[in-house]
């Protein structure tokens, strides 16, 4: 792998998950920089949608990127990716235990003008008439649970098989959350009028 | 995947899409990454480890644990002290005892 002058990786020769695991057991800098670059921005979707606050996301990926790095020998096979987001969804749990209080009550969208304009994470900045980002506003709505089940499964496209596993969960478990979370989802998007495409 | 899901995904993932670490900022995460990654690998001192293993299990500090067991310690100390004495009077009053029940013509 060469790196431009400006550090940003040019050429990736590292081109398997193999290989990548194999580099960063080895400690090589390239392996870590390619992590970032494959890996970072999904995490930060993902820990975004599950904190409901992006600058608060963007420390647990660093944090999550740091662990996964320094305990490279203790994953077993050639699947980095659930690996990777079962410590993030473990580093999400621990801030969330931190402000347990953190969830808001659900505001239908002609009332979203009236929230004044003070956000700077995604919860503020959806409620400040951000209107284009009403499933992430529904999203923020549910409980802790549901929004890591409704996230790994909508975002990632995860199968209910890897969502337990990164979740640590059983496979029922993760089913009938996702099945709950659909409807609350629905019922959020129908009454703020966000999304008539349910039937 | 029903329709709706489908809808639901492409909509989130169209949302979401502009979330994301800029090349400046993943450049800077990578370079932090690798330091850390050296401070790790670095022979760790006791303390440390006791520290990482503290903070990895509960928020309370580890100076405000240790004072806290350590006061704890000397309570349970303190409160033992009372119940403990000397080779002498435990002898006394084992002497007396069995005299007592001697004298009783229990034994």
């Amino acid at each position: 792998m060469s790196l431009t002058a400006g550090g940003s990786i040019s050429n990736l020769h590292l081109d398997s998950q193999a290989k990548l695991i194999e580099g960063l057991k080895n400690g090589d800098e390239n392996a870590v920089k390619q992590l970032v670059f494959l890996y970072s921005d999904r995490l930060l979707q993902v820990a975004t949608l599950i904190l409901k606050d992006q600058y608060l996301a963007e420390d647990v990926v660093q944090e999550s990127l740091l662990v996964a790095i320094n305990k490279i020998h203790q994953l077993r096979g050639d699947d980095l990716s659930p690996w990777l987001y079962r410590i993030l969804v473990n580093r999400c749990r621990k801030e969330q235990r931190k402000k347990p209080w953190s969830v808001v009550e659900y505001l239908p969208k002609n009332e979203l003008e009236l929230v004044p304009a003070t956000g700077v994470d995604v919860e503020r900045d959806v409620l400040e008439k951000d209107t284009d980002r009403e499933v992430m506003y529904a999203i923020a709505q549910l409980p802790a649970r549901y929004r890591e089940v409704v996230t790994l499964y909508y975002l990632e496209e995860f199968s209910l098989e890897t969502i337990a596993k990164v979740t640590q969960e059983p496979l029922g478990t993760i089913k009938s959350r996702l099945h709950r979370a659909r409807k609350r989802l629905q019922k959020i998007l129908i009454e703020g009028g966000f999304f008539d495409g349910f039937e | 995947m029903d329709l709706n899901d489908r809808k639901l995904k492409q909509k989130l993932k169209s949302e979401i899409g502009s979330i994301k670490f800029s090349s400046y900022q993943k450049n800077q995460l990578a370079e932090a990454l690798i330091a850390g990654q050296k401070k790790e690998n670095l022979p760790k001192r006791a303390f440390h480890l006791l520290s990482e293993f503290w903070h990895g299990t509960t928020e309370i500090p580890l100076y405000l644990g240790a004072i806290g067991l350590l006061v704890l310690i000397l309570g349970v100390r303190n409160t033992v002290d009372i119940f403990l004495i000397d080779s002498e009077s435990a002898a006394f009053l084992l002497q007396q005892t069995v005299e007592i029940i001697e004298r009783s013509g229990l034994w």
